[in-house]
């Protein structure tokens, strides 16, 4: 049936993947919700929440109740910003991120921010997340919102400066992913800032005069593509992960590769040698121009079990947690493990960690 | 401490009373900051025991949660840590299900799918609904009829209605009501009492067991403790209900409506004559006499014990604790110890020891640990030597860590002396301790 899970539970939200974006950039977070949705956010998809970082956001509920939902209260929201920003002078900006209850009663975001921008003189994002789509959804709205409000600067052909888009945990191998990537674009010849790890808002305001903006993923190939609207530097895909399979051994006849479609399309990279076809899956967005005869979008846990289930494939590389769908399969099963599918219970420490697994599965 | 951070002492809170709550410990009167404190409890989903894992507190049952990908998240990993994720199913809702309403008419199927799928098949389904059907006010009664009537299996509705929180029937009151629903009304067993309150089981070492069995009660049930339906089933014999914890009066109320089984109350007390007098009061109230000098010695020997230690002994409590915060730090106050810091909101039932709390200790300060200015609460050393609570040992690094909240739920003299023999396990080992 379509939407019902027998096997899996739910992925990251949409309103996860903003909040992940935002979570560095030392704003005031305000997730309107009732007190949930926040919590799912910070205690489950966010794994810097515990870290305590110097000058992260500070994330907020709205804490709606029945009648605020029902009556639209959007002042008593800014009254409630108003309080918050008494103990946060400092916030760089006020964004307002979506959830389910918003979206029912439809919010006006916009017109919330621009409230917020006039009474509190500080930048204000409105983010229309709704708790309904995928986190990749939402990181797009944040780049979109962060671009839109802050963005600037003018493209100089010969720098080597460059953006790196995507750098969120719910989409890296472990939490060194960012600096790897940076390392990456170094031996390129760039000097690279990874916008959601390890950056402010001045990176964002200055990411204009980028030469070239690099995605570690579709969400943050979105963001590079309307850097390239707006700006004019390139757009292209760096490997959200180096992985080698160079002294592999074994062989397969078929393999699927399950992630964030980039991080699926590194492994095949890395594996194509050593297997007769590799076939890349995801569950959140596929960028057409990228994928290969056989690759495909899912739209849930049925759509999985028919692509997975049927002993087409010989080895399945995926996050842990899918393998309860499949039981009865065949394939060898290699992990590969997912923040926004299992959060923490199989996340590695390292990229190191994360790649082990698919490289003894061949060696 | 920055003085921009709330609080207010014990004799101000006192004086102000419940009518007179500061709004600061009314979280829907701002934003609530997400701190690790926060987190660990006020979600309706949160850690421990929320609605989800409250609801399959029923025997042989399963949960459909319907509801956005968002709301069922953090099952993904509290169900895969706490072992009931082989319970758990989800029907996704998606933007145009907001139009339609065409995820209600899915429900009958779907259970009929996780019935069909989850082995042995089981006899109930807790269908979970969220704030999104509450807006969209939708039949939630009717809905789970049908698929009653389709699956032939129990199918009971249960609420996970967080824009609720402050009202009459919030979710953790509500999810206790439905849990119950099931039973009927059955031929009375006079040597029968239910044990209704908590989602896991009562101390073994309580003395509340033998106690019972003084007055001639033979069985004392407990949801947590029946493997079948059938066991479960058997609670509609009871010849009352004692409640455990406050938050399940309205449970008790219903089923004294539905089935005709009367309830009475007994507190979680940490103050020993209290304890002591309360069960005096059960007793006399079923006609009984009791004899509680031995339980109540060595629950006095270890306060003695421990003070003997640990004299002058300073404690944080925060709210995450198999006690009432309020209660517990008058009762330590009490005996002698201080209590610098309270980091709990209080309820209604918390201003009966506040009263008391503020003649013994006026100076007590007392956070809420929801409100904005707590993000400005930084690590505090050398104030305190017990941090009491799974909630707030971040905020106390230095002082020993008792989370006291473990899921095995102590009662009466047996918790203080347990109580105590935590604190000093932890001061002993420096790290955290909690049952």
């Amino acid at each position: 049936m379509k939407g019902l899970y027998r096997f899996l539970s739910p992925f990251a939200s949409d309103q996860s993947g903003a909040a992940a974006v935002l979570f560095e950039l030392g704003g005031l977070v305000v997730v309107c919700d009732a007190g949930g949705c926040a919590g799912n956010i910070c205690g489950f998809d966010e794994p810097r929440f515990y870290l305590k970082k110097a000058g992260a956001s500070a994330v907020f509920s709205a804490c709606l109740r029945d009648m605020d939902a029902i009556m639209g209260r959007d002042d008593k929201l800014i009254e409630k910003t108003a309080l918050a920003l008494r103990d946060f002078p400092g916030a760089k900006f006020i964004a307002f991120v979506g959830t389910p209850v918003p979206s029912i009663t439809g919010t006006d975001f916009k017109a919330l921010a621009l409230m917020a921008e006039s009474n509190f003189k500080k930048p204000a994002l409105a983010i229309e997340t709704n708790g309904m789509e995928t986190y990749d959804k939402g990181i797009v709205k944040a780049y979109k919102a962060l671009l839109e409000k802050f963005a600037d600067g003018a493209v100089d052909s010969k720098s080597r400066a460059a953006g790196i888009w995507g750098a969120v945990p719910l989409d890296l191998p472990s939490a060194e992913g960012a600096k790897k990537a940076r390392e990456r674009a170094r031996e390129m010849g760039y000097e690279a800032v990874t916008i959601g790890m390890d950056s402010t808002t001045d990176d964002i305001k200055r990411a204009g005069a980028a030469s070239v903006n690099f995605a570690l993923s579709p969400s943050g190939f979105a963001a590079a593509k309307m850097m390239r609207e707006k700006f004019g530097a390139s757009a292209k895909i760096l490997p959200p992960v180096e992985i080698n399979a160079a002294g592999a051994r074994k062989k397969f006849r078929r393999a699927l590769v399950v992630h964030q479609q980039f991080m699926a399309i590194a492994a095949r990279e890395a594996i194509k040698n050593f297997c007769g076809q590799v076939d890349v899956a995801t569950f959140f967005s596929l960028e057409k121009e990228f994928a290969a005869q056989g690759d495909k979008a899912m739209g849930g846990e049925d759509e999985f079990i028919a692509a997975a289930g049927e002993n087409q494939y010989d080895l399945i590389i995926a996050d842990p947690l899918l393998r309860r769908a499949i039981p009865n399969s065949r394939a060898a099963f290699v992990p590969f493990p997912h923040y926004a599918v299992s959060a923490q219970i199989h996340a590695p420490k390292t990229d190191r960690e994360f790649t082990a697994p698919l490289e003894e599965a061949f060696a | 401490m920055n003085e921009k951070i709330f609080s207010i002492t014990a004799d101000a809170l006192a004086r102000k009373g419940w009518k007179g709550l500061p709004k600061e410990f009314v979280p829907s009167c701002a934003f609530v900051y997400s701190s690790p404190a926060t987190l660990s409890y006020n979600s309706p989903g949160a850690l421990g025991f929320g609605v989800k894992r409250a609801a399959l507190a029923v025997p042989e049952s399963v949960m459909l949660l319907v509801g956005p990908d968002c709301c069922g998240r953090n099952s993904t990993v509290l169900a895969s840590e706490e072992g009931y994720s082989a319970r758990m199913f989800y029907l996704r809702m998606s933007q145009s299900d907001l139009v339609t309403g065409a995820h209600i008419k899915k429900i009958p199927d779907a259970v009929e799918a996780a019935l069909e799928t989850a082995k042995p098949r089981p006899k109930v389904a807790l269908v979970c609904f969220t704030c999104v059907d509450a807006l969209l006010g939708s039949d939630a009664e009717s809905a789970c009829k049908k698929a009653a009537e389709k699956t032939g299996a129990f199918v009971v509705p249960c609420y996970m209605y967080a824009l609720t929180r402050e009202g009459s029937k919030p979710p953790m009151t509500a999810i206790r009501a439905s849990i119950y629903s099931l039973l009927q009304r059955r031929e009375k067993n006079p040597r029968m009492v239910n044990l209704i309150g908590f989602f896991s089981s009562l101390s073994k070492k309580s003395e509340l067991f033998p106690l019972l069995k003084s007055m001639g009660i033979e069985t004392a049930a407990q949801i947590s403790e029946c493997a079948t339906l059938d066991e479960y089933m058997e609670m509609g014999r009871a010849n009352f209900n004692l409640i455990l914890d406050g938050e399940s009066r309205f449970a008790a109320e219903e089923l004294l409506r539905r089935t005709g089984t009367p309830y009475i109350e007994l507190a979680r007390l940490y103050d020993i004559d209290k304890i002591e007098k309360q069960y005096t009061l059960f007793a006399s109230a079923l006609g009984a006499k009791i004899e509680t000098r031995s339980w109540k010695e060595n629950a006095r020997r270890a306060v003695d014990d421990f003070r003997k230690k640990f004299d002058g002994a300073r404690f944080a409590v925060g709210q995450m604790v198999n006690a009432s915060p309020y209660e517990l730090s008058l009762s330590l106050c009490a005996y002698g110890f201080h209590v610098p810091f309270i980091i709990a909101s209080p309820t209604e039932d918390d201003f009966k020891y506040l009263g008391r709390l503020a003649r013994i200790s006026p100076a007590t300060k007392i956070f809420s640990p929801t409100t904005p200015s707590m993000a400005l609460f930084k690590e505090t050393r050398g104030e305190v030597d017990f941090a009491v609570g799974k909630d707030i040992a971040d905020y106390f690094p230095d002082a020993a860590r008792v989370s006291w909240n473990g899921e095995e739920q102590p009662f009466g003299f047996e918790a203080v002396e347990d109580f105590f023999a935590e604190c000093s396990r932890a001061a002993r080992g420096g790290g955290e301790a909690g049952a």
